[in-house]
């Protein structure tokens, strides 16, 4: 008797669990009321990155990323490619370079399978341009098997200073003093080599640009190792280089053999894949130039760069606004689609979607031509002061129009 | 004998935070933290599955497990469908202190009920009815806890990340209450 009321128990349990997920599921699914907004042409891009982020490593954490931000109206994600001295995609350059064709962890996560290749795939279904970023540019750490390999390669300051402190916006919050080594930009196997990156990507992925940041300069107290020395020298009647690393002569000279190169990298890809773009997303032309010898606003009047995502991490709204209203701002914005990065924070800096919100609007009142965010993991993640769903709805009332495919450059 | 320290209560109930609190954490990669109407049937259910998985793992016989799993969906899905709320993955929307506790504990208290009844049926003992009582009582007490916890955290922090750590929490007492009283359920092993 007992059985049979267990097993009658058992059968009733199940019956109520059925009824139960049945009835409530479908109301229990988020729902975005989709208006019938004008599409627009407007960037809305998001730097996915593999430091102080899950989002390349967890279990399906690509996958739900790139379901929410497509339901979310963005469309167009900077994958990380290039960071400390590792590929994020198969690369056979990096192999023969360095000895790892992919970087370790993430290698490992993703069972060996190209992680670029995915991204590409399911981004496409989704409609979102994919821009790799080469986020380390010519930097690398002391420790990585390139700079352990080719310490010819980098490039030094005086009196044999070999290294920077350098912190990308999202390791700011690891605690550790990052002392980063160059790899000179001048160096022509340094080019061939971050070319060949480059032209890897273009030529094996099906990508609607690449990017390049505010890493790919040199900074100014850098172009003291023998082979830029040597080439100054050459350059110059045999004198040396200035002792002060400001000389406005040897800054321009630097900055000129940069600019160069870009230009190399720019007639490599277009030689590849016309139609592929070409973005650059810096830091202010003062500071960049100044800092980093990346003169990018000549990049832009040669038409070098295809679309700019300017960053402008800043809490404060009229310090904001000033980097917005720049002269060599307004000058890009006449001649290229012009976007903002907009900081969404980091564990140590959260920023508040009011925020968010309001640079988004003054981003969208001076009429440029989109927004980039930084990072994925602080869109609507948990280390941001608001719970994720209500950031993903003001995301969504921003973007509430969808937009049109991003393929051509709407100016030029 | 997998596990020597089950035979002890404290071993029993080392275990079963154990596996409790690890359900949490695998849960988290399942479905998101929010706020009241953000969790859904869907998620408490996932959510339940999450934990009730491990901890049916600890009772003997496959039959009883898989009603422990089962009847601990059903508990979640059916507090979160009649307006309780999926407890265990919820914040409360207020950041005040007194209300929160306040609501934490009648929440908690209620929630707690229908888990426990809920699994209460999955328990083929003659004093099984305790245990919705043992439920009530440990989440009556865990979330005002967690969840004070959690607004200080996120007040410190200016991140949400707070609140998910008062969950932990919650969730690390619920495993200790619950357990010191689940140590009775060895007889179904």
């Amino acid at each position: 008797m007992n059985r049979v009321i267990r097993r009658y128990f058992s059968y009733l349990l199940c019956l109520g669990l059925v009824v139960t997920l049945t009835v409530f599921s479908l109301s229990s699914l988020p729902v975005y009321s989709q208006k019938t907004n004008p599409l627009t042409t407007e960037i809305r891009g998001v730097w996915l990155t593999n430091v102080a982020s899950g989002v390349l490593f967890v279990p399906w954490g690509i996958n739900r990323a790139l379901n929410q931000l497509s339901a979310l109206n963005f469309n167009t994600i900077y994958p990380v490619v290039w960071n400390r001295g590792h590929t994020f995609y198969k690369s056979a350059v990096a192999k023969m370079t360095t000895g790892s064709d992919t970087q370790p962890l993430l290698n490992f996560m993703h069972g060996g399978r190209d992680v670029l290749a995915k991204i590409v795939t399911l981004a496409k279904n989704k409609d979102l341009r994919v821009i790799p970023w080469f986020e380390y540019g010519f930097m690398t750490p002391h420790y990585s098997q390139l700079a352990k390999r080719y310490p010819d390669w980098l490039t030094i300051g005086q009196e044999g200073i070999n290294s920077i402190k350098e912190v990308p916006p999202e390791e700011i919050d690891n605690g550790l003093v990052s002392k980063q080594a160059w790899l000179n930009p001048l160096n022509p196997q340094v080019q061939e080599f971050i070319q060949a990156l480059i032209l890897e990507v273009v030529r094996d992925y099906d990508v609607d640009g690449i990017q390049l940041d505010d890493h790919f300069g040199m900074p100014v107290q850098f172009g003291y190792d023998r082979f830029t020395i040597e080439l100054y020298q050459q350059e110059h009647q045999g004198k040396s280089p200035p002792s002060n690393p400001f000389n406005s002569e040897w800054m321009r000279w630097r900055a000129d053999k940069i600019t160069d190169f870009m230009a190399e990298i720019y007639q490599a890809v277009k030689a590849v894949k016309p139609k592929i773009k070409i973005s650059l997303s810096p830091n202010y032309q003062a500071f960049a130039y100044k800092y980093y010898l990346q003169d990018w606003e000549s990049w832009v009047k040669k038409g070098l760069v295809d679309e700019l995502i300017l960053q402008v991490y800043r809490n404060d709204k009229n310090s904001f606004i000033a980097q917005l209203e720049q002269p060599s701002v307004k000058l890009a914005q006449s001649l290229i689609p012009v976007g903002i990065g907009i900081s969404t924070g980091t564990v140590r800096n959260p920023v508040k979607i009011a925020q968010i919100k309001e640079q988004v609007q003054a981003v969208r009142d001076r009429n440029f031509d989109g927004i980039s965010f930084f990072y994925w993991e602080s869109l609507w993640g948990y280390i941001v002061p608001e719970s994720p769903q209500q950031r993903r709805k003001t995301f969504f009332d921003m973007f509430n129009a969808k937009t049109v495919r991003l393929l051509q450059p709407n100016k030029l | 004998m997998p596990f020597a320290p089950i035979n002890t209560r404290f071993g029993f109930t080392l275990l079963w935070t154990s596996a409790t609190f690890g359900g949490f954490l695998l849960s988290l990669l399942l479905i998101e933290v929010g706020e009241k109407p953000d969790i859904g049937v869907v998620e408490a259910a996932i959510g339940g599955f999450a934990i009730a998985l491990p901890q049916g793992c600890l009772l003997k016989e496959p039959i009883f497990c898989i009603r422990w799993i089962l009847s601990s969906i059903l508990g979640w899905s059916i507090i979160t469908a009649i307006g309780i709320g999926a407890v265990g993955w919820m914040i409360p929307s207020t950041q005040f202190l007194p209300p929160r506790i306040l609501s934490g504990a009648i929440c908690g208290a209620l929630g707690g009920l229908g888990i426990g009844w809920a699994q209460w049926l999955a328990i083929p003992q003659p004093m099984a009815w305790r245990w919705i009582f043992v439920s009530s009582a440990s989440w009556a007490v865990a979330i005002p806890v967690g969840s004070a916890v959690g607004i200080i955290l996120r007040r410190l922090t200016q991140l949400f990340l707070g609140e998910v750590m008062g969950l932990a929490i919650t969730w690390l007492l619920v495993g200790i209450l619950t357990g010191m009283n689940a140590h009775k359920l060895r007889c179904l092993r």
